[in-house]
């Protein structure tokens, strides 16, 4: 059993921790929601379809640090955390590194679903049924949220490259 | 799992569209891969098992290590609760021995309760027997032995 689990943390703990990081910001508080969301796992594993361990992962890590954020922003700091950042300075040429760490604050950026979706997406490549999984939304939805994600992130490229 | 399913969907229409922005943002993505979790993330993952192996308590580790799916154990600890109760209530079914020796004490019992009756029929007999004869014309109390004892006793 245990080293079943093992090979699970060996295989997710990368992508819990780059969702917990891009969700929370806070890398203390990433590490402690992808330790919780680990420990679930541990209680649950004979009760999951083996084959489903990696959404099933996701959603559970995703709902632990939306809880988190809710008890850390209890009002207006949880709409603040509702809205979009303002990201780096617009209509700043940016050189192709730059753009990197550029796009990572756009994607912060995102409210939700929309940040999951991206980061799921398009940061794990996930499949559109596995982000529908873990998301808890219809495959049109998901389908229909990316690509507003992407506008929106595509509209900020335009201005930083214009 | 991890195969690229960019290209289908309504984000196929970034491909088509092959604007500069979209293959910009292609390119990014590509740039931005997962990260790799701290040591410190990785060595608390690791340490789960043990820790939460630590904590369950020992029936939970029992059921953990036990053979077959564990709905299997309802129906045998049932079972095996069944027949523990069922030995408890059962009555004992006493030996020979014990109802002969139970014969014996109910007659010595009987054997006393008879004496007690006809000792005390006879001592009724004779106190009311002769002495309620008085009691017609003269008071009770003054023919009745333990009450003459009690009348000395109260003017000494």
């Amino acid at each position: 059993m245990s080293r079943k689990f093992l090979m699970w943390v060996d295989e997710y703990q990368d992508q819990a921790w780059t969702l917990a990081r891009y969700l929370l910001k806070d890398p203390a508080e990433a590490e402690d929601a992808c330790q919780e969301a680990f420990v679930k796992l541990w209680h649950n594993q004979d009760r999951i379809d083996p084959d489903k361990i990696r959404p099933w992962l996701m959603r559970v890590t995703r709902n632990l640090c939306l809880d988190r954020l809710r008890r850390r922003h209890p009002t207006e700091e949880w709409q603040e955390w509702q809205k979009p950042d303002d990201g780096p300075g617009p209509m700043q040429e940016l050189q192709q590194h730059e753009l990197g760490e550029w796009l990572k604050h756009s994607i912060n950026g995102l409210t939700e679903p929309y940040r999951s979706l991206v980061v799921l997406r398009d940061v794990h490549q996930h499949s559109y049924e596995e982000v529908a999984s873990v998301l808890e939304l219809s495959l049109t939805q998901v389908k229909v949220y990316l690509h507003r994600a992407r506008k929106q992130l595509r509209e900020q490229l335009a201005e930083v490259r214009p | 799992m991890t195969q690229d399913h960019r290209n289908d969907g309504p984000g196929a229409g970034r491909a088509q569209s092959g604007s500069e922005s979209e293959r910009l943002l292609d390119s990014l993505f590509e740039q931005i891969s997962v990260e790799r979790a701290p040591a410190s993330l990785r060595r608390r993952l690791r340490r789960i098992p043990l820790e939460e192996q630590h904590r369950e308590g020992w029936w939970r580790r029992w059921l953990a290590t036990s053979p077959g799916p564990r709905w299997a154990l309802v129906p045998v600890l049932a079972i095996s609760l069944l027949v523990v109760g069922v030995v408890l209530v059962m009555p004992r079914q006493p030996s020979e021995e014990d109802v002969l020796q139970a014969r014996r004490d109910l007659a010595v019992a009987f054997s006393y309760i008879e004496e007690a009756g006809l000792t005390t029929g006879q001592e009724i007999r004779s106190v009311l027997g002769t002495e309620l004869r008085h009691s017609v014309k003269d008071n009770l109390t003054d023919h009745l032995p333990f009450t003459e004892q009690f009348r000395k006793e109260e003017t000494s």
